[in-house]
């Protein structure tokens, strides 16, 4: 049996419930004091996954300075990230074409809950929980029709699906939910594939992409409203959101094209990468607030990659990361322009933190804080791993605005 | 299709074996089905390349490192006992070796560097916050008897390492009772050679970090096969390299005019012997392990590299001579409003300085393209994570 074979084994038996003290990692008893997994309470700040070796991912807990508390392993790459503080509990997401979704006791973790899509569905990589923390929402393809959709699933029922409904639009990707409400924001990255072609990750229809943002009522499923860039710039595939301190929805997108597609970048379809909207409570886009996009400065992304990783909000500013250009950015939300940035290597996975900054982690790596001091954008090296941190970083004790 | 059968091999031993690896290498990423590229010639190639970063890249710049602190920790505390130590200009060559020394650590980010917060116990930077200058502030207001080596470990990373310890060698007219500052500087530069012994220890046992990089093993947890040992030492080259090109030389060059403000070791003028240790590290991760020769780009590298040296050099020949450090003796150190010639060192820069500084972010600029371009896709190394292949 090699030794892809062999992990598969190993973590499907733990998430069946087998015990695993042998498996668990050297860091991960140093976290947990007595080495058992499940047995000891730890209070994580963040949830977030990485890579340790060759098809080796983990789902990890860190603390509020970055400290390792808790890891375990996963049935291969994740991608994002969702909790939900007063139930204790969070979800990691399996990479698009998802087959997966792991639940795990954030403050008792050891035994991964493991759930599948129906046969027809995958998962987009992202999910969020409704303001109770009853229900968990997952982006989903619908393969055969080629439709995004929103799946339902009941948290107390050990996320039972329990319903579905549309996403307004192909190739959802982040789903986040407006603070204190359950009006849930979709971006429909507008880009087909297939499970079938190129593990599902091949674009399918870059010249008639129709990328938006969708807003729906989480109750019932109704479609409140629709956002889309100006004409001319449907090339950029909106992805991932976030929602400031004042009601405004902020995207980070990344350019459709081919991989092996090295063409120069139009100027204007770089400057739109960010942008946002503003949404009245009605879930319609506030008088003056429609999606505009943020008209980023020239040279703030050298490499001209087209591509932002993630993006979050402490409240009263925005942090963008860049990956492939290895950049970090601010923005001041009411200005909307861009503060300052800092280098930082393979930099993605980004959270708010309850003191008004981010939690930044790289593919290197590295974890570090960065915040928001007036006119710059400082870092402080948190902590030097060997692991690789993936796209997203859940934050499970983040601002005060959900 | 390369034949290797048809190009001379160079006459030195080393150089045979280099290109042997060399073959080796290329005719495992170009030649072979990538099914095969772990077996055979490739395998033992990588091998090589894995055991050669131990013996002419880790192993050395540990032991140069811990040589270095054990000595600066020494002159410290000599001095700072009896007054008859070494006199100021020692101390101050003392502590430039050091920190050369140290940047040719910096970038080796495997194994133990990464136990225990050591690096940023080491090398607390950025700190834009001036948390350094904050806490070293109330430390110095502490009992002297609390302040000893063993009990740094205990306290805030800002205040553990280099930049606490070159705020009390260069005061720079930061107030402080001098007592209080001699026992501080004895505790941190011990403390920092006490980091670089335990690591140097770890690199040279045998069976520890080394031989995990050199024999790489499936159940090892850090290290299962040389293809991560390689995928790891190119992560430190290109990450080593985007430091020094974006945090380091960047930002000096933004706005309209040059300045030093926020690199490290500008307070000490030891800037430039930072910067050389951290291309000499890149250089032993490039080009002394046979990873460039693997890829025939060991010439053009190597030429890249001795621009880069020549820039430094004149850099150093451009910049005023770096201040001397306080003597450590009693009633020599910190006294109030004492200050020291550091302030003399120019944080602007003028057009002939910011010149070198401008071409040599170009030659490492371009010694990264062609690291990421050319380098790493000749071997098949793959680095980025999310930049590579994010969603």
């Amino acid at each position: 049996m090699n030794r892809t074979a062999r992990q598969r084994r190993a973590w499907l038996s733990r998430a069946l419930g087998v015990a695993a003290g042998s498996l668990l990692l050297r860091t991960a008893q140093a976290g947990t004091p007595d080495g058992a997994p499940g047995e000891s309470v730890i209070a994580p700040h963040y949830l977030t996954t990485c890579r340790n070796g060759p098809d080796d991912f983990q789902l990890v807990l860190l603390d509020e300075r970055g400290n390792l508390l808790h890891r375990q392993a996963l049935p291969a790459r994740a991608h994002g990230a969702a909790t939900h503080a007063g139930r204790g509990t969070g979800c990691v997401f399996a990479r698009r074409p998802g087959q997966w979704f792991c639940a795990v006791d954030l403050h008792r973790p050891g035994r991964l809950h493991t759930v599948a899509p129906p046969i027809d569905r995958r998962f987009s990589g992202h999910g969020v929980y409704s303001a109770t923390g009853a229900r968990l929402y997952t982006t989903e393809s619908d393969i055969d029709r080629q439709r995004g959709v929103v799946g339902v699933y009941d948290v107390g029922t050990g996320y039972r699906r329990i319903d579905e409904f549309a996403s307004e639009g192909i190739g959802p990707h982040e789903i986040v939910r407006v603070p204190g409400t359950d009006l849930l924001v979709v971006a429909n990255g507008g880009i087909a594939t297939h499970p079938d072609v190129d593990g599902g990750r091949e674009p399918l229809n870059l010249d008639d992409m129709a990328p938006s943002i969708a807003v729906i009522d989480g109750r019932d499923g109704r479609p409140l409203s629709q956002h889309r860039l100006p004409d001319g710039q449907h090339r950029i595939s909106l992805r991932h959101l976030a929602v400031d301190g004042a009601r405004r929805v902020w995207y980070a997108g990344q350019y459709g094209r081919a991989d092996d597609d090295r063409s120069a970048l139009p100027a204007a379809d770089t400057r739109a990468l960010a942008g946002s909207f503003t949404l009245a409570a009605d879930g319609t886009a506030a008088p003056g607030g429609a999606l505009a996009p943020l008209l980023l400065p020239d040279g703030l992304l050298p490499g001209g990659h087209g591509y932002l990783s993630s993006v979050a909000s402490a409240g009263d500013d925005v942090l963008y990361t860049a990956a492939r250009d290895g950049v970090a950015f601010v923005v001041d939300p009411v200005a909307r322009r861009v503060v300052d940035r800092q280098a930082y290597s393979d930099c993605s996975g980004v959270a708010a933190d309850a003191r008004g900054g981010y939690l930044v982690s790289s593919g290197t790596g590295d974890l570090a804080h960065l915040v928001r001091d007036g006119r710059w954008l400082d870092l402080e090296p948190l902590a030097m791993t060997p692991f690789a941190w993936d796209n997203h970083v859940g934050a499970v004790r983040g601002p005060d605005l959900y | 299709m390369i034949d290797c059968q048809t190009v001379r091999a160079p006459g030195t031993p080393s150089q045979a074996s280099r290109h042997a690896v060399r073959c080796a290498l290329l005719a495992a990423v170009l030649c072979v089905p990538l099914s095969v590229q772990a077996d055979e010639g490739g395998a033992h190639a990588l091998a090589q390349v894995a055991a050669d970063t131990v013996d002419a890249a880790l192993r050395p710049a540990y032991a140069t490192f811990a040589t270095e602190a054990t000595t600066l920790a020494d002159s410290m505390r000599t001095r700072c006992a009896a007054g008859a130590g070494p006199d100021t200009a020692t101390l101050t060559t003392d502590w430039r070796s050091a920190v050369s020394a140290f940047a040719g650590i910096e970038f080796l980010r495997i194994g133990p560097l990464l136990d225990d917060n050591r690096l940023n116990r080491l090398f607390y930077w950025p700190d834009k916050r001036r948390a350094g200058e904050r806490q070293l502030r109330e430390l110095l207001t502490e009992p002297l008897a609390s302040i000893t080596a063993d009990s740094m470990a205990a306290r805030s990373v800002a205040v553990e390492g280099f930049p606490a310890l070159e705020r009390l060698l260069f005061p720079n007219g930061e107030v402080a009772g001098s007592e209080a500052r001699c026992t501080t500087a004895i505790a941190v530069s011990g403390h920092v050679s006490a980091i670089a012994a335990a690591l140097d220890r770890a690199w040279q046992d045998d069976d520890g970090i080394a031989r995990q990089v050199r024999e790489p093993r499936a159940d090892d947890e850090l290290l299962r096969d040389h293809e991560e040992v390689l995928r790891r030492i190119g992560t430190q080259i290109d990450t080593g390299l985007d430091i020094l090109i974006e945090r380091k030389l960047a930002p000096v060059l933004e706005g309209e005019v040059a300045r030093l403000r926020g690199l490290p070791f500008v307070r000490s003028g030891t800037l430039v012997d930072h910067l050389r240790g951290n291309v000499a590290s890149l250089r032993a991760l490039m080009l002394d392990n046979g990873l460039a020769a693997a890829a025939g780009l060991e010439s053009e590298l190597g030429f890249e590299f001795r621009i880069a040296d020549g820039h430094l050099d004149r850099l150093a020949e451009l910049l005023a001579p770096a201040p001397q450090a306080i003597g450590a003796a009693h009633g020599e150190v910190g006294e109030v409003g004492e200050v020291s010639s550091a302030d003399d060192w120019p944080m602007t820069l003028d057009e002939e300085q910011a010149g070198v500084v401008r071409a040599l972010h170009s030659v490492l600029s371009s010694i990264r393209n062609t690291l990421r371009e050319r380098l790493l896709p000749t071997l098949g190394i793959r680095t980025g994570f999310n930049s590579e292949d994010g969603d």
